[in-house]
């Protein structure tokens, strides 16, 4: 089994970077999430940066909540990346299969990749927070923000992201890589066909009764909330409940809801042949291209909500600070704009991870599709139409993870912050919410910039597919 | 009595394709001189590594030749960039290869139209009707809505056999085209080949190392260490396996 996995990492390392960039990229947020409370800490009691004790404590649950959010995001984006791996696998695995190896050694082998990829990126994640903190402490203490208190660096808890990327990575790649199970050895003796095309995945019924019963029950939670929340304050203790289970809801039904939205999305880019074969490409593998834009999908969703619900919340609290003392409603407005800093960054973990999800399927796909596209390329296919059909299917899955996580996020945002503080006598029930054009503007830019990003370097090795590549019987 | 001159759909002139450099250059052609005759099925044939594929690639302007001249009907194709080449495979060329043929999420319609809406239009009425009674000719008449995968192997081929035909392309190349399929369907497909060729005037390259497919063509030309050993009229597969041992025994 070590063995088999040596061998793979030794010959194939180079398929395992994203899995490796990305536990990295969650071991650099829990180290710096660490560094960051030890840091605070120092400060509050040694300086006067943050005199509240209860700010850190925030900071803290927040931390945390962001941390899974990021693991969570990171697990989807791994197992996914497994999973397109194991499909490029499957001839050599049936192989394998048919000399004897038995299916569980394989998967076993297979989880032993994972982890020593998990635990390689969350070292050098590790090392990396380690640096960046010591070199933005020091910047900080230099130019005076912070007093010149000494911080221990190493503490026990950092051993936490080490173990964390290490067993989310290796159950990422044991989830990712049941498809082993479905290998025959047959498969190795002939010429396999092309894997059959799913139709739009069917759930197992209790899932989808689940699911129905979490994203229904949640969403009447949320609404009943923000009605509850027009006469009292207590109204957001039932409406982030429910908000946040009718998102759940949504993620564990995204294989139903996202091929669906795909399906719209593929009509945007026109009738065109490249796009209609993006289109239906994108919908070939309905529980794929689900799981590369989920992660957009929650990223973009808590970047929008929390800027809706800041934004609403500072256009209206200037009704409510005129009755208080001036100073504390600066100091507020002013805290508030930082933990919203705070946010922006630790969300964009998120965001980063769950973009490098996206180019990597998209450019394991084109790999996995080398002989369509030869075909293609045969039939008279040019290098430009190549080139828009891999972009076409990048744009159909940007577009609907940025277009479905702004609505979700300003629909959440706006329901949280109406559940919040529409009981107020200041502002008096009902409000629209405030959407600033900057963040739909970044969201629009970025899921473009994302687009032509991560249809780049697939777009590049797809016109390097020769025509004959087709003609070739392996 | 008198037969209107055969026309040259194809021609290459001492096409020479050499792999590699300086001791490691392999010669895959040997400055060969061949001519296509217009609607006629004529079949390449050779054993492994004779350069017969290559041969094909060449012809197809899927691969450039190394030296040597090969025309399209009036077109120099040695010289013609990746686009233009594309261009005529789009407009000029039809190919059914050995597996692979469709494109697994297009319906049957759809891969066969594929080649017009590569073209960036729409079939014409006069279009679909042609595929149509190309469809029902091949039997498959009733599998318009079809995906690929829903097919059997066969059927599968004729889908390919009628999108090459749908463009009515000056010349059709068939790598193989019965390599994965049973006897029977083989026959069938061979056969549905050759009637269409010659219903249709078309020109059909057949590449194959089977005898008894080859035995369908109206000229069997033998490739053998990149060049041609043999160029016989329509023959038995009997005769075809005797040239073909011959060429083997020789090596």
């Amino acid at each position: 089994m070590i063995a088999l996995a040596a061998r793979e990492l030794r010959h194939g390392g180079r398929q395992h970077l994203s899995s490796l960039l990305v536990a990295m990229i969650t071991s650099v947020f829990a180290t710096l999430m660490i560094e960051m409370d030890q840091v605070l800490r120092v400060q509050s009691i040694g300086g006067q940066f943050i005199k509240h004790g209860y700010v850190v404590a925030l900071l803290d649950v927040l931390d945390l909540l962001f941390f899974f959010i990021a693991v969570f995001v990171a697990s989807i984006v791994t197992a996914n990346t497994f999973g397109i791996i194991m499909a490029g696998r499957a001839k050599h695995i049936a192989l394998l299969r048919l000399l004897g190896a038995s299916a569980t050694t394989l998967r076993g082998a297979i989880a032993i990749e994972g982890a020593v990829v998990g635990l390689v990126g969350s070292l050098v994640g590790l090392a990396l927070g380690l640096l960046v903190t010591q070199v933005a402490y020091g910047a900080l203490v230099s130019s005076g923000t912070f007093v010149d208190a000494p911080i221990d660096t190493l503490s026990p808890l950092l051993v936490a992201p080490v173990v964390v990327g290490l067993l989310s990575t290796t159950g990422a790649a044991w989830y990712g890589s049941r498809r082993i199970l479905n290998v025959s050895p047959i498969e190795a003796t002939g010429v396999s066909q092309e894997p059959v095309a799913q139709a739009i995945a069917e759930m197992p019924k209790r899932l989808r009764t689940f699911v129905i019963v979490l994203f229904a029950g949640g969403i009447v939670m949320l609404v009943g909330g923000v009605a509850l929340g027009l006469k009292s304050p207590l109204g957001l203790l039932l409406a982030a409940p429910g908000g946040a289970l009718s998102f759940v809801g949504f993620v564990l039904g995204s294989g139903y809801f996202i091929p669906r939205l795909l399906k719209a999305a593929g009509r945007l880019t026109g009738r065109s042949t490249p796009s209609v074969l993006a289109s239906a490409n994108a919908l070939r593998y309905p529980a794929r291209s689900a799981r590369s834009t989920i992660g957009l999908v929650i990223g973009v969703t808590l970047v929008t909500m929390f800027t809706v619900a800041g934004q609403s919340f500072l256009a209206l609290s200037g009704p409510v600070a005129s009755s208080a003392e001036p100073a504390d409603a600066a100091g507020d407005q002013a805290f508030l704009r930082l933990t919203m800093g705070i946010l922006a960054v630790l969300i964009g973990f998120s965001l980063v991870i769950a973009a490098i999800g996206l180019v990597n399927s998209l450019s394991l796909s084109v790999i996995q599709r080398r002989r369509e596209i030869g075909l293609l390329r045969a039939l008279g296919f040019t290098k430009k139409q190549v080139r828009a059909m891999i972009l076409a299917e990048s744009i159909h899955l940007t577009v609907v993870g940025g277009a479905t996580g702004l609505i979700l996020g300003i629909f959440y945002g706006w329901a949280g912050v109406l559940a919040a503080i529409a009981s107020d006598h200041h502002i008096g029930g009902f409000f629209w919410p405030t959407i600033p054009a900057w963040i739909i503007v970044s969201i629009v830019a970025g899921a473009i910039v994302l687009a032509a990003v991560s249809s780049a370097v697939p777009a590049r090795s797809a016109v390097r597919v020769s025509p004959i590549r087709a003609l070739a019987v392996d | 009595m008198s037969e209107p001159a055969p026309t040259v759909a194809a021609r290459g002139t001492g096409v020479s394709k050499i792999y590699g450099t300086g001791d490691s250059a392999t010669t895959a052609l040997d400055s060969i001189d061949l001519e296509i005759h217009g609607g006629t099925l004529t079949a390449i044939m050779g054993p492994s590594g004779s350069g017969k594929s290559t041969l094909m690639h060449v012809f197809a302007g899927l691969d450039s030749a190394t030296s040597g001249t090969v025309t399209i009907g009036d077109t120099d194709i040695t010289h013609l960039d990746d686009n233009a080449l594309t261009l005529l495979r789009r407009r000029s060329l039809g190919f059914v290869f050995q597996a692979f043929n469709l494109v697994p999420t297009l319906s049957v319609l759809g891969n066969v139209t594929l080649p017009f809406e590569l073209d960036g239009r729409r079939p014409s009425a006069g279009d679909l009707a042609w595929i149509r009674e190309l469809l029902a000719r091949l039997g498959i008449g009733m599998l318009e809505t079809r995906r690929p995968h829903e097919l059997s192997g066969g059927q599968q081929q004729r889908v390919a056999i009628a999108r090459a035909l749908a463009m009515r392309p000056q010349l059709i190349f068939a790598d193989e085209p019965t390599g994965n399929l049973d006897s029977r369907s083989s026959r069938e497909v061979l056969g549905l080949l050759r009637d269409l060729t010659r219903e249709y005037a078309q020109t059909v390259v057949l590449v194959t190392h089977d005898p008894v497919a080859a035995s369908h063509a109206d000229r069997v030309v033998f490739i053998a260490d990149g060049r041609v050993a043999h160029d016989v009229g329509a023959s038995s597969p009997q005769e075809l396996s005797d040239i073909i041992l011959s060429l083997e025994v020789d090596a």
